[in-house]
């Protein structure tokens, strides 16, 4: 076996130094020195030590000249040595740097939406939070997330917050009685409930009155070009409110029939996502339990709600003389930062106008 | 170079003045300075177990020093020399039972070879593969390397109240320095050796100096006489005579073993080298007072008196040299020869049973 | 339930548990200060020494340091030592003795040597005493890998985990409330049920958890209690084992409940609120429904007896928590 080059790296002379520097060297190159025979004079920040070989062999290379500083770990001394096992010298593995994480977006939520949230691919940022401080809920992620994903009955508590915090907008509710004949006779002439009838005539309306159509937003008032009437329906699952898309657009007889299947689906628990969102104005149809009257409050993203008291025959004043009518009240609560008495005076007007008219009734698209 | 055996021929020893520490009360000697007897030279040693006294000095000094080029050829991490201490530990150690219990701090290798700890894996401490001490304290009957001073005190006084309530014929010997007779574990350790008359020996080397701080900086008294004042007997001996120390320590036990209770022995020596590899005794201490502490070497005043006794002579000597080398250079190779051990180990007995925290973290590390 | 339970107090219930260890092994010893003729300053250890010899229970002199020490070496010669340290601050003193070898000698040997020492303490504060006797250094020991901390909160707890701790092969800080001390519980002591390790759901509920341990778990059941009135169903768990914490079954109410509270009377920096809420981050941050808040002592030395109401969690600071969290 031939001489096998071994490099001698500057050890660390103290606890944690970082470096020594060369005094003296004690052997030349070329020198054959033996095990533990004084090498070299090293002063460290600590004290200055002569270092003995670990080998005995040739010297073969001197890697530093005197006064120089030598890192702990850089060779100092390379030996040509006889024999020997040669010392497993392989480095520590060096961990992989890691990149920063993204910068999170500033939104509010708390960790469960943010979970939901990443669960239907909505991005948290491009949503106003509708809770406390803007905090961003459960059901903002729901109806941004739209039709991907069919959500669970909503809970009673999960009901009552929403409620709360539709309370919290500022809200007024204004009465009309309505003499109810026309219409009678017109739905029956279609065979319908008052309903239908009562929707297309509030699309009509909304065509001449769009604020009623509209949202309060930040950025103001959000006119909306689509009518999409939310109709607030009781069922044994609670409180529902399936929507009309495009009601404006559609006949009555197809309102009639878009009511009922909704009605059918939300008995069934079986509405769709976008069949429970969108909703840009709300009818409550309170009259099917026999309420004559009452103050709605607002469903989420709409100004105006309409409750349709119950039709019974009343004493009304008909040209100087009392006469038993049908009739019936119709609530109307609005948003009134989006809009003020007398424009929902006036749609109102128009409204029950159309209503009460025989003429203007069957004008509408049947 | 590293060799002892070139030091303390029969030329004879010329004697300097002690050791500035050394001062005030006279040490129990049996062996002058020079060599010569100072007193009765029948310690109860045949001739076999005196010339294995001085084999182990000799031993010991070559691989303290062994271990020093260890630590400057990276092989080790700090470490704490311990030449011209080599009496006490191994006159103190020798003088044990098998079933005496020895409590170190982290200067005692010599004592740990008569206790038959094996020096690479003792080493395996140093060399930082290890803490306390990878060899087997139960089977050894040596406990733990212990780094904060004094604490191993209390325990070398809990083992040997442990002794007396089982009624064994045994008792422990908890070695401690000068500076750590400074910490009030000493003087609580201590006292409750003195009030449950615990079969123990309070081994003090006091080699002078504290890192860098000299004995009369510790203490305005004389440590020995510390007992005393804890109820039991104190004794000051020239912890450079081996076989001084040997008797003191052998009548330290044996009134341990009649349930006298426990002893206190200052061993006067001398820290020849540095604190550790890591300190430069030049900074606080002249060059003279070492060389004058020299003059006091124990292993020359012992190998004097054997070779004037006629228990070894040149022969013999250089037998044990060429012995001596190579296991001394055996357990260089068995020291360079440990592998840093499986990282799992960290985790392995922190608790009999692993908390799932640590369960958790150990695969983690292991990536399982 | 017309039949009288009969019930007995935390002091007992301990003493009861050394009474039976003590007979039970051979190679327990019982020593501390005080411990002995005079049975304990809370008589902990009344009768203890009448029973079983001044070789087995014995006053020590007072040396905390001491004691512990001469429990690691006893260990070596396989002694089971239970010590007292006579209250919370006075085992500052043998911290260097608990941290540096009770609690590393096992690894430090390589589990050849075991450390079965129970340090006992009285713990914590609430009883109006002199500064040094109201100290929560339960972080010290918590922080130290190796062992091993437990807190009782009723008598049979406290009968359970001392025996457990006992004859636990590694060591076991018990920090007893001493405030709870003299309160009576149930006297049906056995070493069945939770073991060391965890923790234990003491009221169910599920708007919330609070996560409370030692005299502060009777206190929480109070809160509890009180926000029951106001329709809020709180869950209080007992932690009981410190360390180990039960993280699995911290996880498991958070995810019950989305919502946390702890409570206890050390400060709150780096208390162990900070390493309860770090557990359920990590582990149950999905169903976080508010942030977790803490109820705990000030940030404070611990404050003379006429100002320790206004420092220990109270009733109404626990419940404003809960509210807080439960209203988010």
């Amino acid at each position: 076996m031939g001489p096998i080059a071994r490099v001698f790296a500057m050890p660390d002379l103290g606890e944690g130094l970082e470096e020594g520097e060369i005094v003296e060297w004690l052997v030349a190159e070329g020198d054959t020195v033996t095990l533990n025979q004084p090498l070299v004079e090293v002063e460290t920040a600590k004290a200055t030590v002569e270092i003995p070989s670990p080998f005995a062999g040739a010297v073969a290379t001197l890697h530093a000249s005197v006064g120089a500083a030598v890192p702990v770990g850089s060779p100092l001394v390379t030996f040509a040595v006889s024999d020997g096992e040669a010392r497993d010298d392989s480095s520590a593995a060096v961990p992989p740097t890691q990149t920063p994480p993204d910068r999170l977006g500033v939104t509010r939520a708390t960790p469960p939406v943010r979970k939901l949230a990443k669960e239907l691919g909505v991005d948290l940022a491009s949503i106003e939070g509708s809770g406390a401080n803007g905090r961003i809920t459960e059901d903002d992620v729901r109806v941004t997330a739209g039709n991907e994903r069919r959500p669970s009955a909503p809970s009673r508590s999960t009901l009552a917050a929403n409620l709360e915090r539709q309370a919290a907008i500022p809200q007024v509710t204004t009465f009309r009685t309505v003499d109810c004949t026309a219409l009678e006779s017109f739905r029956r002439e279609l065979g319908v409930s008052p309903l239908p009838v009562v929707v297309a005539v509030l699309c009509r309306t909304i065509a001449a009155h769009p604020t009623v159509n509209a949202a309060w937003t930040d950025d103001g008032l959000l006119e909306r070009p689509e009518v999409n009437v939310g109709i607030a329906a009781d069922t044994e699952r609670g409180l529902v409110v399936p929507v009309l898309h495009d009601a404006g657009a559609k006949s009555i007889g197809a309102l009639a029939a878009e009511i009922k299947r909704l009605a059918e689906a939300a008995r069934t628990g079986s509405l769709s996502p976008d069949e429970l969102t969108g909703a840009t104005v709300t009818v409550s149809n309170t009259g099917s339990y026999g309420s004559e009257a009452g103050t709605p409050i607002l469903s989420p993203g709409t100004s105006v709600t309409l409750a349709v008291g119950v039709i019974a025959p009343r004493a009304l004043v008909v040209d100087g003389e009392i006469l038993a009518r049908p009739a019936c009240t119709l609530s109307c609560t609005f948003d009134h930062r989006a809009l003020d008495g007398a424009a929902v005076g006036r749609a109102l007007t128009d409204l029950v106008e159309t209503l009460t008219s025989a003429e203007r009734l069957r004008d509408l698209p049947r | 170079m590293l060799s002892a055996f070139d030091e303390g021929d029969s030329r004879g020893i010329r004697v300097a003045s002690e050791p500035e520490h050394w001062r005030g009360t006279e040490p129990v000697r049996v062996l002058a300075p020079d060599g010569t007897a100072a007193g009765d030279t029948d310690v109860g040693l045949g001739p076999d177990e005196l010339r294995a006294m001085l084999r182990y000095m000799l031993l010991a000094r070559r691989l303290d020093r062994e271990c020093i080029a260890l630590q400057r050829q990276g092989e080790l991490t700090i470490y704490p020399g311990f030449e011209g201490q080599e009496a006490a530990q191994i006159g103190s150690a020798m003088a044990l039972g098998a079933d005496d219990f020895v409590f170190p701090t982290f200067r005692e290798l010599a004592a740990a070879l008569v206790r038959g700890v094996d020096a690479v894996q003792y080493l395996a401490y140093h060399r930082g593969t290890w803490h306390g001490g990878p060899y087997d304290p139960m089977a050894t009957r040596f406990a733990p390397i212990c780094i904060p001073v004094a604490t191993q005190i209390a325990h070398g006084v809990g083992y040997a109240m442990g002794l007396a309530l089982d009624e064994t014929r045994a008792c422990s010997l908890a070695y401690f320095g000068d500076g750590s007779a400074s910490e009030g574990d000493f003087h609580e350790a201590a006292n409750l050796a003195g009030v449950f008359k615990a079969p123990v020996i309070l081994f003090c080397q006091n080699n002078g100096w504290a890192i860098s701080v000299p004995t009369a900086s510790q203490t305005a008294g004389e440590i020995w006489k510390r007992a005393g004042g804890y109820g039991f007997p104190g004794v000051r001996v020239d912890g450079n005579d081996v076989l001084a120390v040997y008797r003191a320590t052998r009548e330290a036990a044996d009134r341990a073993y009649a349930g006298e209770g426990p002893t206190l022995i200052e061993a006067m020596t001398y820290r020849i080298g540095a604190h550790s590899t890591a300190d430069d005794a030049g900074r606080y201490r002249d060059d003279d007072e070492v060389e004058r502490a020299r003059s006091f070497d124990p292993i020359a005043r012992y190998r004097t008196w054997l070779t004037a006794e006629g228990h070894v002579d040149d022969e013999l000597l250089r037998e044990w040299h060429a012995e001596i080398e190579d296991q001394v250079l055996a357990i260089r190779e068995g020291v360079i020869a440990q592998p840093a051990p499986p990282v799992e180990w960290m985790f392995d007995w922190v608790y009999a049973d692993a908390p799932p925290a640590i369960a958790e973290q150990r695969r983690e590390v292991l990536g399982v | 339930m017309s039949e009288i339970t009969p019930e007995i107090t935390m002091v007992a219930a301990l003493n009861a548990a050394l009474r039976d260890a003590l007979r039970d092994d051979a190679r327990v010893l019982v020593f501390g200060q005080d411990v002995g003729r005079s049975g304990g300053v809370f008589r902990v250890t009344d009768g203890l020494q009448a029973e079983f010899g001044a070789r087995r229970v014995f006053d020590t002199p007072i040396s905390e340091a001491g004691i512990v020490g001469a429990a690691v070496g006893l260990a070596f010669a396989g002694w089971r030592s239970v010590v007292e340290m006579q209250f919370d601050a006075f085992s500052y003193p043998a911290l260097e003795q608990i941290i540096d070898h009770v609690a590393k000698m096992r690894g430090r040997t390589r589990g050849r040597v075991d450390m079965p020492i129970t340090i006992r303490m009285p713990a914590f504060g609430g009883i109006k005493g002199k500064e040094h006797h109201g100290e929560s250094p339960e972080t010290y020991y918590v922080h130290t890998a190796g062992l091993k901390v437990v807190s009782p909160s009723t008598p049979a707890d406290a009968y359970r985990l001392l025996r457990l701790a006992i004859s636990d092969p590694d060591p076991v800080i018990v920090l007893e409330p001493k405030a709870r001390y003299w309160a009576k519980g149930e006297a049906e002591l056995t070493t069945d049920g939770a073991g060391i390790g965890e923790a234990a759901v003491v009221r169910d509920g599920d708007a919330a958890t609070v996560f409370t341990y030692g005299a502060m778990v009777a206190r929480c059941l109070d809160a509890a209690a009180t926000l029951a009135d106001e329709a809020l169903s709180i869950r209080v768990v007992d932690l009981r084992s410190l360390s180990p914490l039960d993280t699995e079954l911290i996880a498991r109410c958070v995810r019950e409940t989305g919502r946390a509270v702890v409570v206890h009377e050390a400060p709150k920096t780096l208390g162990l609120g900070a390493e309860v809420t770090a557990r359920i981050v990590e582990e149950a941050f999905d169903f976080l429904e508010a942030p977790v808040l803490r109820v705990t002592g000030y940030d404070v030395p611990y404050p003379p007896a006429a100002l320790e109401h206004h420092y220990l969690p109270s009733v109404q600071r626990i419940a404003a928590a809960v509210r807080q969290v439960a209203a988010y």
